[in-house]
């Protein structure tokens, strides 16, 4: 490490030369110390490329060349020497910070220092000193990324929005100053043409037309994929690729800013393509206004950004009240997060225990009731609180299917308004994470087969831009997403034939309109003629429904032929908290999902039936079901009662229907999930486990394994 | 080209100050308050600055807060994006949470001092501003 000692005499040398400038000379002969000093280290060197050796001589030998003429010859020059003599110096500091870090990479990791002489060409190796900030910038520019996305879709509706112009200038702006601190000179000259780009449009000089929004999507898609290689090479340590079509993007950026417009279309807001072709007198000319601004460029713009403050919208101040939040945030980590929810829980269960022993223990006391009364308001209070420090807002999943819908529609050549309601709609983080992938799918199924083209929905008297709608709001302690498209709708006979065909159903078999429509979650099941480059309904569907079933969720379809259909999706709020029926079974309490009961009745002994080794099974509403009893599946010691004494519980998993027999039904609640820890490992037909009132555990019952478990 | 200096270290400032005298017009501040004040004037004079060297740890008002007092009263006077004038931060604090909130608040560039004058050159002329023909 004589590197270190290398660079404390440089620093040293360029303070005393700072001086220097300055006009102090003093430092002199300490400076020429310090560069002797220098060159001894440098000598003393060991471990180094030659080539690195013999320039760092030769510069020091240089400056100490330089210095020497400064310090014989005290004539008129002399500042120009000192400049010189400075800017050597100065390079020696650089060129041996350079080094020593060279040798910091050697020691991190064993990689050969031809590696970063190699890495003009292959990119570059992120310096450990800077791996915290260049994680920073990869998080902060994330953001920032998503928020020009939100912007540019918000902009091509309205494309002289001045507000929502200058949240994207201002992103940009801060990626390039980033970009630049870090000399992530890709990334830096991306948005830098962007930002140019940008200006322009915000000082009114171009219209951001589609054309051109086409390019800022595709520098954002380019940026994405930089940062994205950046965030794989800040884990591995590997060095950053360089990207691909890097050029390409800035040529297009480039010649945006020259192009001119007039030629081509008024700015077309894609997602409301229907008016576009029809009626172009909606919109001034292009002409019209560039003479216009010609004419009072200044007072235009002055004029423009006065009208367009107050009558900002609210989406517009949503935005803003946003920005004002975001300065006040600080960044936690989930698991310390979790760690709170957890805790808060634990004390919910704790003092439900308090409760509970002052209510059986303690005689009749006022005070004590009124004082735990209010504790318990208080414990409530906390437990909601936490619960909400996990929750987002959906915006950012609707707003990616915005994009995606834009894209497609391009792609497809299709016309298609896409509206979103609810993007305020908070949930659980980890809910957020996991439904982006299977609302991807949906939107997409939607788009292709859903919606038809322009020629076709004429024909059927509708409108020529299909409409796609994205939902979400809370309802019975559930989220709901609805994505709805007023396309052809899902065609029952089509459905059949093609199941038949795949044997997934009897002829003749009767099914119900919601049973035809949920053929498609099987998998293979695809009644696209042709698979297309976007979809073919049914790939995909069944790992839909998967995925939503994995989050506890439910799909239900409804679709008219001719008229659209809609896809409804209910998820719990958060995956730590269950609504749960507790049931008694023996003299054990267990809990079932409320959201997978359908009915629970005291049976007759003439619905109950026996089949041969196959077990019971139960007559309800027509259709017969398996009976599982929970005594036998826990090894339990049968009570007593005969079944017709017991409760039979109809759950439902899959379209399949099964009844448990429980001893009583005790009321419903909501509890907090608990793991059964490493020790137990997972145990089938329990999913987990609950602390009840009474500080007993509750097992938590795993419907569809249970079904397993009945069936084998 | 019209420059502020502002920084609460007396060898600080009249190092940027000399440094800056070389292309320009120097002004100097000693807080990030007396900056604020000094930037409105000029603004409402019509006398624009071109740059401003801004330290972060300075009494009074810190350079983060100056800086956003600076480019609201920009925003308030109808200045956005690249009309605005370029903000250099000029400082030792090098921890990452400094600098993303500087960028984040619209400064153009981040310097860690030492401030070197091959450096500080550099950055000026990234920022496109005019150079002396050295």
């Amino acid at each position: 490490m004589k590197t270190i000692k290398l660079k404390e005499l440089t620093q040293q040398s360029c303070s005393t030369i700072e001086r220097l400038n300055e006009g102090d000379f003093s430092g002199l002969d300490n400076l020429q110390a310090t560069l002797d000093q220098i060159n001894q280290a440098i000598g003393s060197l060991v471990d180094v490329p030659v080539t690195w050796l013999d320039q760092a001589k030769e510069s020091t030998s240089e400056a100490l060349g330089t210095l020497q003429k400064i310090m014989s010859q005290a004539d008129d020059n002399t500042s120009e020497l000192v400049q010189s003599l400075s800017k050597e110096i100065h390079e020696l500091t650089d060129f041996i910070e350079q080094g020593s870090r060279n040798e910091d990479e050697q020691a991190e990791a064993a990689t050969a220092e031809s590696e970063s002489s190699e890495s003009h060409d292959e990119g570059f190796t992120i310096l450990a000193d800077d791996l915290e900030l260049i994680v920073d910038f990869i998080n902060e520019s994330s953001e920032h990324l998503e928020a020009v996305e939100g912007g540019l879709l918000k902009l091509e509706e309205k494309p002289d929005d001045a507000e929502t112009l200058n949240t994207i200038f201002r992103a940009f702006h801060t990626i390039k100053g980033m970009a630049g601190f870090l000399n992530l000179v890709e990334i830096g000259s991306l948005a830098h043409a962007a930002e140019n780009l940008l200006d322009l449009a915000r000082k009114n000089e171009l219209v951001l037309a589609a054309g051109k929004c086409d390019i800022i999507f595709a520098s954002v898609d380019a940026l994405k994929t930089m940062i994205d290689a950046l965030r794989a090479s800040a884990n591995s340590g590997q060095p950053v690729p360089k990207f691909k079509g890097l050029q390409e993007i800035l040529d297009g950026l480039k010649a945006s800013e020259t192009e001119s417009d007039a030629q081509e279309q008024p700015p077309a807001p894609v997602t409301n393509p229907s008016e576009m072709p029809e009626k172009p007198a909606d919109t001034i000319p292009i002409d019209v206004i560039e003479t216009k601004l010609v004419q009072n460029a200044d007072q235009k713009l002055d004029t423009l950004l006065k009208k367009e403050r107050p009558s900002a919208s609210s989406e517009v101040s949503y935005i803003k009240a946003k920005t004002a939040l975001s300065d006040e945030k600080i960044k936690v980590s989930t698991t310390r997060l979790d760690n709170l929810i957890n805790m808060a829980g634990e004390l919910a269960v704790s003092h439900l225990m308090v409760t509970e022993e002052i209510n059986t223990n303690v005689a009749v006391n006022h005070t004590l009731n009124r004082k735990v009364g209010h504790h318990s308001k208080i414990v409530r209070e906390l437990q909601e609180l936490t619960m909400s420090m996990r929750m987002v807002p959906i915006q950012g999943v609707f707003q990616k299917m915005s994009r995606l819908v834009r894209d497609l529609s391009r792609k497809m050549d299709k016309q298609i308004l896409f509206k979103t309601v609810g993007e305020e709609t908070e949930l659980d983080r980890s809910i957020v994470d996991k439904i982006a992938d299977p609302l991807v799918h949906m939107v997409r199924n939607s788009a292709d087969h859903g919606i038809e083209s322009a020629q076709v929905r004429v024909d059927a008297g509708k409108p020529a831009a299909g409409t796609i709608e994205l939902r979400a709001f809370h309802q019975a302690g559930n989220i709901v997403i609805e994505i709805a498209d007023d396309g052809k709708g899902l065609d029952k006979e089509v459905l059949l034939e093609k199941a038949l065909q795949r044997g997934l159903i009897q002829p003749n078999q009767e099914l119900s309109d919601e049973e035809v429509f949920k053929l498609i979650f099987h998998a293979g099941f695809s009644t696209a003629q042709k698979v297309t480059n976007v979809s073919g309904r049914g790939v995909g569907m069944d790992v839909v429904r998967k995925n939503i079933e994995a989050l506890r969720g439910k799909v239900d379809i409804s679709s008219e032929l001719g008229k659209g259909s809609t896809f409804t999706i209910r998820l719990p709020l958060t995956l730590s908290l269950i609504d749960g029926q507790v049931v008694m079974v023996g003299c054990d309490r267990y809990i079932i999902p409320v959201n997978s009961i359908v009915r629970s009745y005291k049976p007759t002994a003439e619905q109950m039936s026996s089949i041969l080794n196959r077990g019971e099974i139960a007559l309800t509403q027509g259709k017969l079901v398996p009976v599982i009893s929970l005594h036998e599946l826990f090894g339990m010691t049968q009570t007593s009662k005969g079944i017709t004494e017991s409760l039979l519980v109809t759950v439902e998993e899959d379209q399949h229907q099964c009844c448990l027999v429980v001893d009583d039904l005790l009321g419903q609640q909501q509890v907090v999930i608990k793991t059964l820890g490493e020790m137990m490992g997972s145990i089938k037909g329990v999913s987990g486990g609950a602390i009840m009132g009474d500080g007993k555990v509750s097992l938590i019952l795993d419907i569809p394994s249970l079904m397993e478990m009945a069936r084998s | 080209m019209k420059c502020l200096v502002v920084d609460d270290d007396f060898a600080a400032r009249r190092l940027l100050q000399r440094l800056l005298s070389e292309i320009g017009i120097c002004d100097i501040a000693v807080d990030g308050r007396e900056a604020v004040d000094v930037f409105q004037d000029s603004l409402d004079e019509d006398d624009r600055y071109d740059l401003i060297c801004l330290d972060i740890m300075m009494p009074q008002m810190d350079g983060h807060q100056a800086l956003k007092a600076i480019r609201q009263y920009e925003e308030a006077g109808g200045i956005y994006g690249q009309d605005g004038v370029k903000i250099i931060m000029t400082t030792a604090l090098d921890n990452s949470k400094h600098i993303m909130d500087a960028f984040r608040e619209g400064c153009e560039a981040y310097i860690v001092k030492p401030v070197r004058k091959a450096k500080l050159f550099e950055e000026i002329n990234k920022l496109g501003l005019s150079m002396p023909a050295s």
